[in-house]
């Protein structure tokens, strides 16, 4: 489907098109989607795309909140409520059974997701489909260096943005990809100065809105 | 890093549009960012495509992409952000207190 047809009108009938994704940011998205059906560290390509379907029920359907699968639950509240989860959350599902890195891996592919769909949608683009899934074994790639520092789940040196993955690193990797993709990579980010479509400022007006809508107070 | 950003590169900003878009920013097209990110976060078909076509009109195609795309980026990092459990920084605190905001205590540093 091209992506570049009018999906929209407005009231006086003037068309409302969809912006197309320029080559950089297209492929960094594209690379999210793939990794999103293919083996992870823990969970096989057919499971990792089964969460992330979840996920992107998450804000429609009410009965998946119910589901009985608590690594599904896990997902769809990572990706519609992830400011109501406490410490005694965390605690429960890791008592209950699930691995630390299994944890750490559905956060991350949910939380590429809900970014990918989201500039998806913001730019008026078809709703990403997600490829059948991809055979493999799990790779079991974890930093053997990461533990409890400051945060709920082990990362390499304190908990912070920068390292929130660092326990997975190619979770890890993929997460700072795509950052610098949609955004600045860490580098970047000591410019103030930067202007990427946007002056510095301006991008970071988006962020704190966004931030502020997801209670998220960082 | 928006008050950090806005003093280094000489730009007076009224940080109190976070929280209330009806006040005027002082940045190029704020109004217009600020009610696509709303729309986008939202998920609000209903305004999005208007939103998109009023900040394109006022500050161009990238300007939109790149809200979009910044809007994407910090929906990924606020998961990860509260879903690890990463503490708040002394800086946000004093700037959430200014701007009336209560932060969780499990998220204090």
């Amino acid at each position: 489907m091209d992506h570049n047809e009018p999906t929209d009108q407005a009231a006086n009938g003037v068309a409302l098109e969809a912006i197309s994704l320029p080559r950089r940011e297209a492929e960094a998205i594209a690379a999210v989607v793939d990794s999103l059906v293919a083996p992870g560290p823990t969970l096989s390509g057919t499971r990792r795309r089964e969460l992330a379907t979840a996920a992107r029920q998450a804000l429609g359907d009410e009965a998946i909140h119910q589901s009985t699968d608590a690594e599904l639950r896990l997902a769809v509240t990572m990706a519609s409520a992830a400011h109501t989860i406490r410490p005694g959350d965390v605690e429960r599902v890791l008592a209950a059974g699930l691995e630390p890195t299994t944890y750490v891996e559905i956060l991350s592919l949910v939380a590429r997701l809900v970014a990918v769909d989201t500039v998806h949608f913001g730019l008026g683009l078809d709703p990403i489909q997600l490829p059948q899934p991809v055979a493999g074994t799990p790779s079991g790639w974890v930093d053997a260096k990461a533990a409890i520092d400051g945060g709920w789940l082990p990362t390499v040196g304190p908990a912070a943005p920068p390292n929130a993955l660092s326990l997975l690193p190619g979770e890890h990797q993929a997460m700072h990809d795509l950052h610098g993709a949609l955004y600045l990579s860490v580098e970047e980010m000591a410019d103030t100065d930067a202007t990427r479509g946007l002056h510095r400022t301006q991008m970071e007006l988006v962020a704190a809105r966004t931030s502020l809508l997801n209670e998220c107070f960082f | 890093m928006l008050r950090v950003s806005a003093r280094r590169t000489g730009r007076t900003i009224d940080l109190r549009a976070i929280v209330d878009p009806s006040v005027d920013s002082g940045l190029a097209a704020g109004g217009e960012l600020l009610a696509f990110t709303d729309a986008a976060i939202d998920q609000d078909a209903g305004s999005m495509a208007e939103a998109r076509r009023r900040l394109v009109e006022t500050a161009g195609e990238e300007a939109a992409l790149r809200a979009a795309a910044v809007a994407g980026n910090f929906q990924m990092m606020n998961r990860l952000l509260d879903a690890i459990g990463v503490r708040v920084r002394r800086s946000s605190m004093k700037l959430a207190e200014e701007l009336g905001l209560s932060v969780p205590d499990h998220l204090h540093p």
